[in-house]
């Protein structure tokens, strides 16, 4: 192919020219070595050389090509589908040489992999894992082997992916954080050379390149052979399930790795030292422990005695009791203990107050409503909204009703290519007619349109939920922000509401304003709903998906019009809102053993989703699901 | 083609905004730098500058008739058409200045990447690549006006190419690659919302531009620009001579800055900054030593000291600073200052 060049030459780092990140190189070495590990994913931060080093790997790959997966590439183009040019010549339907059959017993380089869309990064780990590629697409239906070695390489700090996407790879490494003044210097001169006089560079480090491809390619041979002694094999799983690794991946993938890295010493057996390397590469993704950042560390194989030693680290995190277990001492409210009714109104009339943000934590996916957070996928971006606008990333085809003014030209094209020996071909190499003709669906991955609607009324200042709040709030801001969504605040108390942030995608904004939120006051609650609904209604097309997140525990005491009781405006006003297109989140700040559940009357009239604040607390869930199986 | 006809606003002409137009001077001087970002309100002369350097731009050779605009004699550098058509002996090189291409936040994603090329297709019955902006935008200045409003699949786009200077295109049948170095520019209203942080990290240089507040200077902006406006052919005339004076010195840079070698007090600074400052990755070291060239370059210097690296380090880490999305990402200079003075000497 003529874009070979542009793919390897003089542009790509040598290998070894590489300073530290000792176990990312180690783990590719390992990934080329063996022919049962199939995935490996790179994870930094930007600039710490992910790309650099994942691109190096055609430096050693023997003759293994690296076939890029670009962020621009079309579904038909990375799985298979038509073949244009061949279709119109034959006049029969011929399958196009897609990114994965070129991949095919090479090296597929996804690079930011969590930008893509979930879907693709689902069907392209299916893909390598099975190692067979269905096709079933513009009439093309193909099954077709496809062993390809994936390389991605990932940011998290625009959202990750969701722990069942990782837990799809064999092995996760993270590249090194150097620190060292002269290791940076050597990073520097090394990048600065190559970049005046490249192929100079190159040739410097040509024969330590090709010492470590022919390494790779003798272990290749050996790793067929290599296994892990049966004493050890019962090490893997111990270590797995200390680790509270979900499923077998993990098992399976340490065990192939720990052989390619015996094999890339030349040995036949894997020893401890390649089951630890093994673990730390193999493992750090998927444990499920609340400690993070410590190595995970095998157990030593039960032939060589003493277990209780290398127990004790793992097993001391895991009986931690969980620390960001929601507050339940706010028994001591006067509110609370008798009355069916809102707190008093001189909770804090008179006094502000002005409550510090308390700690943050990793927050559910709660706009989709799911709460079984484990199985909800956690990406960066919340799917895109199909929209009818011309504008938006093309993801798809449909038939035409009607006049067909966003014309899928391509596509239509592809309906048209078989009947071409059919027509008449007087001016055009290719005709079109009316019934060919497909038009776009597209898609705005645009964020949403997030107002969060703060009670700031006495009774959450008196029982000091504030901090709790603020900390949700700052949590969810943080998975605003990786989603790119767009938000504002509005805090109601006294007698009325008022919006304190106008929507905005600065999230270092929002984080100010939460900071200075004022407490004290009465409950107005219907005004925030309507001012909620104002400000909302305002600021959106149907495309930005508003959402409002009301945090309150639903003590309504103020009417709207006077002479009303307030819970019942409420609710009526509540049930009249839930049509609006709005999508309604109540999280219900009532704590403690005594609960009106108000906030899940409001809930229940405004046909939201209800969450109590504790719960946002995806580790929290995490944790007392474990605890509840534990037990 | 339009901008053309219309007379572009003499880049020496605009008052003040010193930081703005030497980031963007720095950048002509040594294109590795990786482009700038300029952070400001409204009405703050970004867009103007911009479009003002295009004047000053200096010439590139390239191949003749190539839409990537393949640079002349960087054979690692070309397209696969230009690889072609050098088998078969018919490349020839031209002269062109370099441009400013202009993303449009409008644009689509086969129009920035590039994608089919329909017509091709309709009229022979073959596949043919259709260049896009990333095509155009090789070896020339690729501006985006209110950068943090482009649609994410677009940053997508630019992020790919920037990362390797290398569009690989695999849209509609076609697989294709071409080469895409470009001088990202982008203007931005920070009120307007933030930046993705991985775009953020691909500018080489970020400003933050004010509106002038003296008042004698905030007249004399509003002469020039009345004068402009009357007679824009004359006031560019009166302008010749301090526009062909900042063209010499670049030029001039240009031809030095390629001899500069960084010595070890330079790396050590470069290191040491960032360090100091606890921004990840090596992106930030490598920029303060380049930035520091074109910096001693444009003084007609071919010695490159700490200082220099001190001195572009204002523009080199601001956007870099912050490590969560809750931090304000300005750099604290009266901390850096005490600190650059404790640690390189007085300049």
């Amino acid at each position: 192919m003529a874009t070979e060049h542009l793919r390897e030459g003089l542009r790509t780092f040598p290998f070894s020219a590489i300073v530290g990140n000792e176990r990312p190189k180690r783990a590719l070495m390992c990934a080329l070595s063996s022919s049962e590990t199939a995935s490996v994913l790179i994870c930094g931060p930007k600039g710490s050389g992910k790309s650099v080093l994942a691109r190096s790997v055609s430096r050693i790959s023997g003759s293994r090509a690296v076939v890029s997966l670009p962020l621009n590439a079309t579904e038909d183009q990375i799985f298979g589908g038509m073949d244009i040019e061949d279709t119109i010549r034959e006049g029969r339907k011929r399958p196009s040489l897609s990114i994965m059959s070129r991949s095919d017993g090479n090296i597929l380089l996804v690079e930011n992999i969590n930008l893509f869309p979930q879907s693709t990064v689902h069907q392209i780990l299916n893909i390598v894992e099975t190692r067979v590629n269905v096709v079933e697409r513009d009439g093309i239906s193909e099954i077709r082997c496809c062993a390809p070695l994936l390389i991605a390489t990932m940011d998290a700090e625009e959202g990750g992916l969701s722990d069942h996407l990782l837990d799809r790879f064999d092995m996760c490494v993270f590249m090194d954080r150097i620190e060292d003044e002269a290791m940076r210097e050597e990073v520097v001169d090394r990048r600065l050379s190559f970049e005046s006089d490249p192929e100079a560079f190159c040739g410097r480090y040509s024969a330590q390149d090709s010492e470590v491809a022919e390494a790779v390619a003798e272990a290749i041979g050996r790793s067929r052979y290599t296994s892990v002694p049966e004493g050890y094999c019962g090490a893997i799983s111990e270590v797995c399930s200390r680790l509270n690794v979900a499923g077998h991946r993990g098992d399976i993938s340490m065990m192939n790795v720990s052989c390619a890295l015996a094999a890339l010493d030349g040995r036949d057996f894997a020893n401890l030292d390649d089951l630890k390397e093994a673990a730390a590469m193999c493992l750090e993704h998927r444990r499920n422990d609340s400690e993070e950042g410590s190595e995970p560390e095998p157990p030593e194989p039960p032939q060589e005695g003493d277990r209780d030693e290398s127990e004790e680290d793992t097993e001391d995190s895991r009986d931690d009791p969980p620390d960001e277990t929601p507050p339940e001492r706010d028994r001591t409210d006067p509110s609370e203990s008798d009355t069916y009714l809102p707190p008093p109104p001189d909770a804090g009339e008179h006094s502000q107050e002005v409550f510090d943000i308390g700690e943050t934590y990793r927050v559910i996916d709660y706009l989709s409503g799911d709460r079984r957070s484990k199985e909800t996928p956690r990406t960066g971006r919340h799917d895109g909204a199909v929209t009818r606008e011309r504008s938006g990333r093309c993801v798809g085809y449909r038939m035409p009703k009607g006049r067909v003014d966003d014309i899928a030209l391509v596509a239509s094209i592809r309906v048209a290519a078989p009947y071409q020996p059919m027509r008449d071909h007087s001016r055009l190499a290719l005709v079109l007619e009316r019934d060919d003709l497909r038009e776009k669906v597209r898609e705005r991955r645009q964020g949403r349109h997030i107002l969060f609607m703060v009670d700031g009324s006495g009774s959450i200042g008196a029982q000091k939920r504030m901090v709790a709040v603020k900390g949700a709030i700052l949590s969810m801001l943080r998975d605003a922000y990786q989603k790119r969504d767009s938000i504002g605040m509005a805090v109601f108390r006294t007698d009325h509401a008022e919006e304190v942030l106008p929507l905005t995608r600065s999230i270092l904004k929002a984080y100010h304003v939460l900071a200075e939120i004022p407490t004290g006051g009465r409950t107005p609650l219907i005004h925030a709903l309507v001012k909620g609904h104002e400000i909302l209604g305002a600021g959106s097309s149907k495309e930005s998906r508003p959402v409002m997140v009301i945090l309150t525990d639903g003590r309504c005491n103020v009417p709207f019009t006077s002479g009303m009781k307030p819970l019942d405006e409420m609710i009526s006003t509540a049930r009249a809102l839930s049509g609006s297109g709005i999508k309604f989140i109540v999280i219900d700040t009532e704590s403690g053993r005594l609960r009106f559940g108000l906030a899940l009357e409001l809930c229940r009239a405004l046909d939201g989703t209800y969450l109590r604040l504790e719960d946002l607390n995806a580790e929290y869930i995490e944790r007392s699901v474990r605890l509840a199986i534990d037990s | 083609m339009s901008e053309k006809k219309r007379p572009v606003y003499p880049f020496s002409a605009i008052v003040g905004q010193e930081s703005m137009k030497e980031a963007l001077i720095l950048n002509t001087i040594n294109p590795l730098i990786g482009g700038v970002l300029i952070r400001g309100e409204k009405g703050t002369a970004k867009s103007t500058a911009v479009r003002a350097l295009a004047d000053l731009l200096p010439e590139r050779e390239v191949v003749a008739g190539c839409p990537c605009g393949c640079e002349w004699g960087r054979r690692d550098d070309f397209c696969p058409d230009c690889i072609e058509r050098e088998a078969s002996g018919e490349l020839h090189s031209v002269t062109v200045p370099m441009r400013v291409v202009e993303l449009p936040l409008s644009s689509t994603e086969d129009r920035v990447a590039g994608t089919l090329d329909i017509e091709h297709a309709i009229s022979t019955g073959r596949k043919k690549f259709e260049p896009g902006v990333l095509a155009k935008a090789n070896g020339n200045i690729l501006y985006v006006d209110e950068v943090n409003l482009l649609d994410d699949h677009i940053v997508d786009l630019l992020l790919d190419a920037a990362a390797m200077g290398v569009n690989y295109i695999e849209r509609e049948g076609i697989s294709y690659a071409h080469p895409s170095r470009f001088i990202l520019v982008g203007t931005m209203n920070p009120e307007e919302g933030d930046l993705r942080p991985q775009l953020l990290d691909r500018f080489g240089l970020a400003v933050d531009v004010e509106a002038e507040h003296d008042e004698d200077r905030r007249m004399e902006i509003v002469m020039r620009r009345m004068e402009f406006e009357k007679d824009p052919e004359g006031f560019r005339e009166d302008h010749e001579a301090e526009q062909e004076a900042i063209r010499d010195r670049i030029t001039e840079a240009r031809a030095i800055v390629r001899d500069i070698v960084p010595g070890r007090d330079v790396v050590h600074a470069a290191v040491r900054i960032p360090l100091h400052l606890g921004v990840d990755g090596h992106r930030a070291d490598l920029t303060l030593i380049k930035a520091a060239c074109a910096y001693a370059a444009s003084e007609g210097r071919v010695e490159v000291t700490p200082r220099d690296v001190v001195h572009v380090s204002k523009v080199v880490m601001p956007h870099r600073m912050r490590r969560n999305p809750f931090q304000d990402s300005t750099l604290n200079t009266e901390e850096l200052d005490a600190w650059l003075q404790s640690t390189f000497g007085k300049d």
